[in-house]
């Protein structure tokens, strides 16, 4: 409990408090209930969601794994930059090829 | 509150580095690929990338290009008629007649004049490259028309 600090202004409400006795009688077995939802609570499982904030707070807080984080993440964009890339750019050329080749053969030519 | 914060921005930074490497690589190899299609409905911005042209080249493979776009119309529109000639005769009669036969030989002589025609125009656009691309030119305009077996019937 707090101590009184000496340099405060006295607080008018604190003598009556400390006066104040609760006379109701607690319900039966008060206290084995709280236990009860104390051990309930404890042993309800955790939300995924908050597990999940848990773990990468308590993960990411290390700094050799926060690196290892962000360096894998990197590589795995340019790992994806670079195939989706190579592929739309394989798309790109061959129907570039096409135009030109629909463009000089008479008998591959669209309808103009 | 800035050690609880900590994870979260690492967090964040993970992502965005993958994201700026995933667009940084993606623009770099498409680069290529959209330097092809460069306002062009010819495919000429092609034939300057994968041949590498200097802009002189280029210019020149654009003249022979012009040059050569009408005569490649006028063969389309004959190319057309002859095949509807074709495609009427066959669907008035059960046997090659004649007049069918006749009408396939123009067919070939026709089929013969524009890859002549085409070959000349070839060569031309080939000549004007430096020698090793222009021979790789050649192969792959070979490979993309002459060694085809266009459908004909079907234009």
């Amino acid at each position: 409990m707090k101590t009184p600090d000496p340099a405060e202004p006295a607080d008018p409400l604190r003598p009556i408090l400390q006066r104040w006795e609760v006379r109701s009688a607690l319900p039966a077995r008060f206290e084995t209930r709280v236990w009860q939802r104390i051990r309930a609570a404890e042993a309800e499982p955790m939300p995924f969601y908050m597990a999940l904030a848990t773990w990468i707070e308590q993960t990411l807080r290390r700094p050799a794994l926060a690196v290892a984080y962000v360096a894998i993440l990197l590589a795995l964009g340019l790992t994806l930059g670079d195939w989706q890339g190579h592929r739309q750019s394989a798309r790109a050329e061959s129907a570039a090829r096409q135009l030109y080749v629909q463009a000089v053969d008479p008998y591959q030519a669209v309808l103009r | 509150m800035e050690g609880m914060k900590r994870p979260w921005l690492i967090l964040l930074a993970g992502l965005l580095a993958a994201v700026a490497g995933y667009a940084g690589f993606y623009l770099a190899t498409t680069a290529r690929g959209a330097a092809m299609r460069h306002g062009d409905a010819t495919g000429l911005g092609w034939v300057k990338t994968e041949f590498g042209l200097s802009d002189a080249e280029f210019t020149r493979v654009c003249q022979l290009h012009a040059a050569y776009a009408p005569q490649c119309r006028e063969m389309c529109r004959r190319i057309d008629r002859k095949n509807d000639e074709i495609q009427r005769l066959l669907g008035q009669s059960i046997r090659v007649t004649p007049a069918i036969e006749q009408a396939l030989q123009e067919a070939a002589r026709l089929r013969l004049e524009c890859q002549t025609m085409m070959l000349k125009y070839f060569f031309e656009v080939s000549q004007t490259m430096p020698p090793d691309q222009g021979k790789r030119y050649l192969a792959e305009m070979e490979a993309q028309t002459l060694m085809t077996m266009p459908h004909t019937l079907t234009r």
